[in-house]
């Protein structure tokens, strides 16, 4: 009973950082929406950076974590390091379904379409589908060892695709130039916009860390869950 | 050397004794040329145009569809765990498996190049060996990744699904290599305009045949 | 000489809405599972007194 106590601190952990992380977003708000001037060629739509670049660093951190914990797995064979990467796995998913519903909501009134086959819009949808795989093999793996090991190459491989990503899109791109009408993020940002970011960037990482805490302790608790059921049967 | 080419000789036996999956990938990748005539509004769009996108969208689902079957087999006939057993270098296993899907893969795409031949109304002859190269090049690429997530997916319930949805976001960037050299082969354009693709074509066979050699022993080793 | 922005806080108003919805939902699924998981383990504790 205390193993289970010891995933429910860690879970109990988990959601009290969250939450305080969506306080902060709270906070994020009034300051995006009191604090930061309104960008004169965009509007108020422009305030959507706030959130659609803080959850896009969330992403790629969750999923660079993924591919890091994999390959330490493959090597140090330690299965925290395949229950982190399936937490992150969980918690990246997320940050791109807001990645993915922002982005597009930030680009028709800036760019006038919703979709756009830029580098950023590209790459948050390849992320999304990556943590997708990523999940759906976990999913139907039911060896525990066997899944660690399968997720861990599918997590290394999928973080060197990311760069081949933006290698392709960039070189489509500088050879089918496409007519830019306004830029999302100006050269050089006033204070206001730049510390509202900062500001929103240790939210979102915040969240993260709170998130994968909680889906840490879950998975903990929930192995742990099956180990005591399988020596009662016995 | 000798025993990857003595595994790769292994398996394209294989392959070629079920004559079934080589004929059903053939007359797969046939059928999606069909399908994409008519999914087209000749008066709209020009053959020329659409070709090379055509051209790699069938050879990528059929490279899809032949992988999975191709492991598929070896589950069925167990003979991968009797080859684990055989001091055997995991590299050389793996490499004997990639060319060995490599030569399923590539005959399929060399009989289908033909047929886009004969149903788009294309001329490859011009730039053959330019159009080779790029095939082998991005199928490399393909069959790489390919290997690997098809002797994964093989081992779940599901592996018809699933291969797909871990391999398809793997094979765009050399789709998108092969599609634009391709492009500007039939366009008869310079190989200046090209090198950028091709070098990326290169860069991802030399990193992803190296990376998942390296795996590879992680996907087969208890 | 002083152009106005466009009027377009509605686009805004759905990014700062779907935001805490996907977020503050994964966190009620979080949430949720662990409600679950103790009810379970308070249940299963019962018999074996």
């Amino acid at each position: 009973m205390e193993q289970y106590g010891n995933a429910d601190r860690i879970i109990r952990r988990g959601l009290r950082l969250s939450a305080v992380g969506l306080l902060g977003l709270l906070l994020v708000y009034v300051l995006a929406l009191k604090y930061t001037p309104v960008e004169v060629r965009q509007g108020v739509a422009q305030k959507i950076f706030y959130l659609h670049v803080p959850a896009a660093w969330s992403a790629l951190l969750a999923f660079s974590l993924v591919g890091l914990t994999g390959a330490l797995y493959l090597w140090l064979q330690d299965p925290r390091l395949d229950r982190f990467a399936a937490a992150s796995a969980e918690v990246g998913v997320t940050f791109s379904a807001v990645m993915l519903t922002t982005g597009p909501i930030w680009a028709k009134p800036i760019w006038g379409t919703w979709w756009t086959w830029d580098a950023r819009l590209t790459l948050t949808l390849f992320l999304f589908f990556l943590f997708v795989g990523y999940l759906a093999l976990r999913a139907a793996l039911h060896d525990p060892a066997e899944r660690a090991r399968f997720s861990a190459v599918v997590g290394i491989l999928g973080l060197l695709l990311v760069p081949f990503i933006h290698l392709s899109v960039y070189l489509f791109r500088t050879l089918h130039p496409q007519p830019i009408v306004l830029k999302p993020s100006a050269p050089s940002l006033p204070p206001e916009m730049l510390r509202t970011l900062l500001v929103s960037t240790l939210v979102f990482t915040l969240l993260y860390i709170g998130f994968v805490t909680a889906r840490y302790g879950l998975a903990l608790a929930a192995e742990r869950r099956e180990l005591e059921e399988g020596s009662d049967v016995r | 050397m000798r025993l990857v080419l003595a595994v790769a000789g292994k398996d394209v036996r294989a392959e070629l004794r079920s004559r079934t999956a080589i004929l059903s990938a053939l007359v797969f990748a046939a059928l999606v040329l069909v399908v994409f005539n008519f999914a087209r509004d000749p008066t709209a769009l020009s053959a020329t145009a659409l070709a090379p996108s055509v051209l790699w969208v069938t050879f990528a689902l059929a490279a899809l569809l032949a992988m999975n079957r191709g492991f598929t087999i070896e589950r069925e006939n167990g003979a991968l765990d009797g080859l684990l057993l055989a001091p055997v270098s995991r590299e050389a296993l793996f490499l004997g498996k990639l060319l060995a899907n490599l030569a399923f893969v590539g005959s399929v795409e060399l009989v289908t190049l033909p047929l886009f031949t004969l149903f788009f109304n294309v001329s490859l002859w011009p730039r053959l060996p330019g159009i080779l190269g790029t095939t082998v090049l991005a199928t490399i690429g393909f069959v790489a990744v390919g290997t690997i997530f098809s002797a994964m997916a093989v081992r779940t319930r599901h592996a018809e699904l699933l291969l797909p949805v871990l391999l398809l976001p793997f094979m765009v960037p050399p789709l998108i290599g092969a599609v634009q050299v391709t492009s500007r082969l039939l366009a008869g354009r310079p190989w200046s305009e090209m090198l950028g693709w091709i070098r990326l074509l290169l860069l991802y066979d030399i990193v992803f045949v190296t990376l998942c050699t390296l795996v590879f022993p992680a996907v087969v080793d208890d | 000489m002083f152009a106005e922005p466009p009027q377009n806080g509605g686009y805004m108003l759905a990014a700062y809405i779907v935001t805490p919805v996907i977020l503050g939902g994964y966190w009620v699924r979080l949430w949720r599972r662990n409600a679950n998981l103790k009810r379970r383990e308070r249940e299963e504790q019962l018999p074996k007194r």
